[in-house]
């Protein structure tokens, strides 16, 4: 038998090895699972993209990588966190031990009556069925606001909403793409890789936006550490107005890839490194510091700190800025009240540029000189207070 | 707008975001407001529209019919990033502004809802913080020519203070109800203001460990009211709802599947329905409800926009449709045992 001609036996055994080869093959490429909103199904993109948003490209980076995988495209455009809990099992239903969840989601939820914290419970629900089904999720935090933006164009709640994103992946030990941070800190954002369209109520990036976009994503699923140590919780948060002059300032920080540098991570106030000393691991410290003497004005602060990767990845910037109970707010030019001018007060003139008194975009907060216009003679104290900031001019 | 809409005299709707629908009814008339990117259209029975202008980046939150026309109220952010109140009045032939509450404290006041006791303008309800984790709840009666000082209903708590709804009951008194963040999920909470004096803030229902979200309140029979939210219950978010009955919550239960979301009531104290999303599979459904809240009928059409519709209710049948799409869907009233 064992050496005889081919019979139906064995004929029947290699159709049947045919037949099952593929789906082999297929059970081994892993499937990563896209699911979001808008940013995620790729509004925004190119309409000479053939499949739109980051999840194409990102397949296509993996696989020239040599990874045998699939990236599918889950995105809803629109969806807030409520919507996309009974949307996801029909998307994990199609995964299996093994694939990844790519989750970013969330934006929509900002002023639109789903509180952060209602966000959080929501995303941490559908880590906790994507691991009941053996799916690793990696979650995301939501890309900036365009300043024009209708709602959140300062990134206030955005900046809550993603500090709580990697203080709920650090804490389920998750991994983290942090295009927040990496948008946030590309020079001409805006303009480089963001749709310009004007009735645009969030900012969606443009196809260089979403090529950047798949970029981060394959550096953080190929390990890629790219990525400084990142502020997650804070308080005060971004944008916070009354706070008491004798407050305390709290900031975790975490990373995601090869670790905090904890001796040499500093907490800023108005640009000077102040002692707070970092209590906890590599992978998420807390600085605190309690000012000796009250604070005034508008208050900056920032994170000066480095990974441990070779060499290393660091960040020396301004984090977020609050203003002290009871501070004065008189910064010509400022136009948003956030204790400093800059190029969202920039936008904000520009939409009023050109009109008078009467004319429905004009505004007396943009007419600095108080002649009825605003005009080339407002721009230019717009201009001679740019990149100042309240406490620089009251110390 | 040709159509019979709901008996009775006055109703109203609070929407979420900008771009969606409002629907006012008056006298069994419908009125339609469709916001758009600086401006909004009033449909007005007959067919006629009015267009009016809206400040920029504006969102309408509240719309409702009046005596002698209507009026609408939203907040928008000025060029010195404050987020203010505008309100809107008009008649079929004309709108004007009518000035905010004065007084305002925080850098921001978001989402008024209109307080209309029988055909007229009786207040106004809002939040107002410096920023979404920071917002209480304030009030302001209006009189005749200008408002009264503004109230406090709530302090800010422990975290967000969100979505506020409110209505006029037959007695005059105000009942607002909101989702608040106590520290540990969001729970939905109230308070009622009679005469000049606002009860302290308490929970709708019993504590719980899950978010409850999203209210949206009414007017019923007598001096009560009807609440329609929607609570996690381990799936997704579930539509439930209560009467407000003497003071107290009662009847508390499941209104739809597990998925329904963002409840609008439609109509008035006399016949409520209710407008709710179902966000898997895509739907829109009404709800037929009794003045106890008790669900007597459902008629639901597929979609898949987050938008919500227009409804209208004609010769037993249900018509919804949005502002961007030409065709209707046709639901059918389903009796519910």
């Amino acid at each position: 038998m064992g050496k005889g001609p081919l019979n139906a036996r064995h004929l029947s055994s290699a159709l049947l090895l045919l037949v099952l080869l593929p789906g082999l093959a297929s059970a081994q490429t892993r499937k990563y699972l896209a699911f979001g909103d808008s940013i995620t199904e790729g509004v925004g993109d190119s309409p000479n993209h053939e499949e739109r948003g980051y999840p194409p490209r990102l397949e296509n980076l993996l696989r020239a990588a040599g990874a045998d995988v699939t990236v599918e495209n889950h995105g809803k455009g629109g969806e807030k966190t409520p919507e996309g809990l009974m949307r996801i099992n029909s998307v994990l239903d199609q995964g299996k031990a093994g694939d990844v969840l790519l989750l970013t989601e969330g934006t929509n939820d900002i002023s639109k009556d789903v509180g952060i914290e209602t966000t959080i419970f929501n995303l941490d629900e559908m880590r906790n069925r994507a691991a009941t089904r053996g799916i690793d999720t990696i979650f995301a935090t939501v890309i900036p606001r365009r300043p024009d933006a209708r709602f959140d164009p300062n990134n206030e709640e955005t900046d809550q909403l993603n500090g709580r994103i990697r203080n709920l992946a650090g804490l389920r030990q998750r991994r983290l793409q942090d295009s927040y941070e990496i948008f946030l800190t590309t020079p001409n954002l805006y303009q480089q890789f963001y749709d310009p369209a004007l009735d645009d109520p969030v900012g969606h990036p443009n196809s260089a936006g979403y090529d950047r976009l798949a970029r981060i994503w394959f550096n953080t699923i190929q390990g890629n550490d790219t990525v400084w140590p990142v502020h997650g919780i804070t308080d005060p948060v971004k944008g916070e107005r009354n706070v008491p002059a004798d407050t305390e300032i709290k900031v975790d920080v975490w990373d995601f890839g090869s670790g905090i540098d904890i001796a040499n991570t500093f907490l800023l106030v108005n640009g000077q490194p102040v002692s707070a000393t970092p209590v906890g691991n590599v992978r998420m410290v807390t600085l605190q510091y309690k000012p000796p003497t009250p604070l005034s004005g508008t208050v900056s602060v920032g994170l000066r700190s480095r990974d441990l990767s070779n060499p290393p990845a660091t960040v020396d910037r301004e984090i977020f800025s609050f203003t002290i109970q009871g501070a004065a707010t008189t910064l010509q030019g400022d136009l948003n009240n956030d204790g400093r001018v800059d190029g969202a007060d920039l936008v904000a003139f520009g939409l009023r540029f050109g009109s008078q008194t009467g004319d429905a975009n004009y505004d007396a907060d943009a007419d600095f000189n108080d002649d009825g216009k605003v005009d080339g003679s407002d721009l230019a104290v717009l201009a001679s207070n740019f990149g100042r900031s309240a406490s620089s001019t009251n110390p | 707008m040709c159509c019979l809409l709901l008996s009775g005299l006055y109703g109203g709707a609070a929407a979420s975001a900008q771009d969606e629908p409002l629907q006012a009814w008056r006298n069994g008339e419908v009125l339609v407001l469709v916001p758009g990117a600086g401006e909004a259209t009033l449909e007005l029975p007959g067919g006629r529209t009015l267009r009016m202008t809206l400040p920029e980046r504006a969102e309408v939150s509240s719309f409702a019919a009046l005596d002698n026309g209507w009026m609408l109220a939203g907040s928008f952010r000025d060029a010195g990033g404050r987020q203010r109140l505008f309100l809107l009045r008009g008649n079929d032939r004309r709108s004007e502004p009518l000035a905010e509450p004065p007084g305002q404290e925080g850098l921001r006041r978001r989402r008024p809802t209109l307080l209309v006791d029988n055909g007229r303008l009786a207040g106004l309800a809002w939040l107002e913080g410096n920023g979404d984790r920071d917002l209480s709840v304030r009030a302001a009666a209006w009189q005749g020519p200008g408002w009264e000082a503004p109230e406090r209903v709530s302090s800010p708590g422990p975290g967000s203070q969100l979505a506020l709804s409110g209505a006029v009951l037959g007695d005059g008194s105000w009942l607002l109800v909101w989702s608040a963040f106590d520290g540990q999920d969001d729970e939905i909470v109230w308070s009622l203001r009679q005469g000049n004096t606002w009860l302290p803030v308490r929970r709708l229902s019993a504590d719980n460990a899950v978010p409850d979200i999203v209210p949206a309140v009414t007017a019923a029979k007598g001096n009560g009211a009807l609440v329609a939210w929607s609570r996690y219950d381990g799936q997704g978010y579930q539509l439930r709802t209560a009467r407000f009955d003497r003071g107290e919550w009662r009847g508390e239960q499941p209104a739809a599947p597990s998925g329904s979301l963002y409840p609008v009531f439609l109509g008035d104290a006399a016949r409520p329905r209710l407008l709710y999303k179902n966000a898997w599979p895509g739907a829109w459904t009404v709800l037929d409800l009794d003045a106890e809240g008790k669900v007597l009928a459902r008629a639901t059409a597929p979609s898949s926009s987050n938008v919500r519709p227009i409804v209208v209710l004609q010769r037993g049948e249900v018509r919804m449709r949005w502002s961007s799409v030409k065709d209707e869907v046709k639901a059918v009233w389903e009796k519910v045992r």
